[in-house]
């Protein structure tokens, strides 16, 4: 693999939803810009770990359904999140793990099964235009990625600045024979997104769902949430037991986050999600937190959810004791990677 | 002015500050900008966003950038930097005046173009309808919905109108429009359900360049009518949306 060609990205069939992200477009909140970018943040992280890359390299990621791309050159790649099962002729390529593939390999995905959303990542850097200071794609504001729109059949996507690296898997290649080649060890044990039928999720309480009578919130908390499939990367929309908000005087829009639960006048909550506005309307019972954010983003129409209550305190101890294990996945990442240089 | 704040968790890395002006004769929106401005000379490690929107301001934060050697969670610990930084200042005396920015608008019937069903619903005049919307100031009160979309407070109450009950799918880039008590203006072509009196072409919000957008929370604005002529040879800049 040699630095000096270009590589390009076909795309053959754009599967569902399918974008450029990186980290989101952080800083521009105030000018009524939404943040966007990777939906499940540590699934992103571990594809560009895996594959030698920045950990905010943009990447590909795709909802429910997977695309079809063909490579122009040999590539490394990797796949992290819900699993599409890729495969290259039908030979199932594993997640969580450096895969060298062969120029003209035709990467083929298909439904997930345990999640929502999976990531691609390559070797190299994405050649994208970045817009203030993101190459997130806002489909709602039509900015970033390509065209700041879902790639289509017949993108054509460029890799620059390919490194000269996983010189082992290299070696493997000279002796042939193989669909891709790719070493025995895996991350996907570590890291898999949460695919149970039903799944709790903790919730940061507003001031609006504690004036609510005991009996409202005892209702919410006993009750199951069915994810719709008018779910999408604007929210993550639920169906069940109503709760009743009460009316009140017309409110004027607040600052929302990721994980605000909207409930507007029908009662059914809605999970914000990353590309939501920057302000919104309707009351909330309250923000989930950090830690469950792969759990929103990776649930598909049909998941149960139930809500429990977390404090602030214990909320922040459990997302820092997340992002250290994760700096600790990455580095046991970066060690492995080493050793095919 | 020394702002009254509360200060609550919004989810595990935002800050939302409550601001109460109490005995200002200002709107909540110009403190709430004034304080959102100096915060940000504040410089805190780990915080990305920094949203007014009414009385309300978020400041969104990495908890991991708040850990502290005693037993105050990293919510804790920013809020309290917050309460001393922010205690006792004097806010409007060492802020910038909010800027007045005056907006050319060409109210024709043929560009305002719920100009005639406002007027129906409300039992207005057409022209009772344009002189009202350009009778006051108004301010800035959050910035949202869209890239540089501004929720302007201020409208006269005889103007006052629900949103439309058919949402357009296509509002003109420019569009200066009205709904549940507010003037806002479309910075791009989007769909939405606001009636439109007119259109200017200035453009408020830039992705390239110098960019974001013209308006921010707490500054002022007034409309001033335009003829057709002068509005189609007006050189200003397209939005770049």
């Amino acid at each position: 693999m040699s630095a000096k060609h270009a590589t390009f990205i076909h795309v053959l069939s754009p599967g569902v939803m399918t974008t450029i992200q990186d980290r989101g477009r952080t800083g521009w909140q105030d000018h009524g810009v939404s943040v966007s970018g990777a939906a499940d943040l540590n699934s992103m992280v571990v594809a560009n770990a895996l594959v030698g890359n920045k950990l905010d390299a943009p990447i590909i990621e795709f909802v429910m359904v997977g695309p079809t791309l063909a490579f122009s050159c040999d590539c490394v790649i990797a796949f992290a999140g819900a699993d599409f099962a890729f495969n290259i002729d039908g030979n199932v390529i594993p997640l969580g793990r450096p895969i060298w593939i062969y120029a003209g390999a035709r990467v083929t995905g298909g439904r997930s099964s345990n999640g929502a959303v999976g990531y691609l990542a390559i070797s190299g850097i994405l050649d994208i235009h970045a817009v203030m200071g993101s190459v997130a794609t806002d489909t709602g504001s039509k900015f970033g990625g390509v065209e700041g729109r879902p790639l289509k059949k017949g993108d054509v996507l460029a890799i620059k600045d390919r490194p000269d690296n996983f010189s082992q898997l290299k070696r493997m290649r000279a002796k042939g024979g193989q669909p891709f080649i790719t070493p025995t060890w895996s991350v996907q044990a570590l890291f898999s997104p949460r695919g149970s039928e039903e799944r709790g999720l903790r919730f940061l309480p507003s001031e609006r769902w504690m004036s609510l009578s005991e009996e409202v919130r005892q209702t919410t908390f006993s009750s199951t949430y069915r994810v719709t499939p008018q779910s999408n990367r604007m929210g993550v929309r639920l169906s069940g037991k109503s709760i009743d908000m009460r009316k009140s005087e017309y409110e004027p829009s607040v600052p929302v986050v990721f994980g605000v639960i909207q409930v507007p006048p029908s009662g059914q909550p809605i999970i914000l999600s990353v590309d939501r506005q920057t302000i919104g309307g309707y009351p909330s019972i309250g923000v989930v937190a950090s830690v469950d954010r792969a759990t929103v983003v990776q649930s598909q129409p049909g998941d149960g959810i139930r809500f429990t209550e977390i404090s602030v305190k214990d909320a922040q101890s459990a997302l820092i004791k997340e992002q250290n294990a994760m700096a600790e996945l990455i580095g046991s990442i970066g060690q492995r990677i080493q050793e095919l240089n | 002015m020394i702002p009254r704040c509360t200060y609550t968790p919004l989810g595990d890395r935002t800050v939302l500050i409550d601001v109460k002006s109490g005995d200002s004769a200002e709107g909540d929106s110009v403190l709430t900008g004034t304080l959102a401005d100096k915060i940000k000379t504040f410089n805190l490690r780990g915080v990305t966003d920094i949203v007014p929107a009414f009385s309300k301001l978020a400041v969104h934060y990495d908890p991991n950038d708040w850990i502290t050697s005693s037993a105050l969670s990293p919510f804790e610990s920013i809020v309290q930097y917050l309460v001393q930084k922010l205690d006792g200042a004097e806010l409007i005396s060492s802020a910038k005046k909010p800027q007045l920015i005056r907006i050319p608008v060409c109210y024709d019937l043929k560009i305002g173009l719920d100009l005639a069903s406002i007027s129906l619903t409300l039992g207005v005049s057409i022209g009772d309808v344009i002189s009202l919307h350009q009778s006051v100031v108004y301010t800035v009160g959050a910035i949202g919905f869209a890239p540089g979309f501004a929720y302007l407070e201020g409208l006269d109450s005889a103007l006052k109108i629900p949103r439309r009950e058919m949402p357009r799918t296509r509002v003109p880039s420019g569009s200066v429009a009205i709904a549940g008590g507010y003037s806002g203006i479309y910075p791009s072509a989007m769909p939405g359900g606001w009636h439109v009196l007119g259109r200017t072409r200035m453009s408020f919000f830039r992705k390239q360049g110098a960019c974001g957008a013209l308006l921010g929370v707490g500054d002022k604005v007034q409309f001033e009518a335009i003829s057709i002529e002068e509005y189609d040879v007006n050189q200003a800049i397209e939005s770049d949306l």
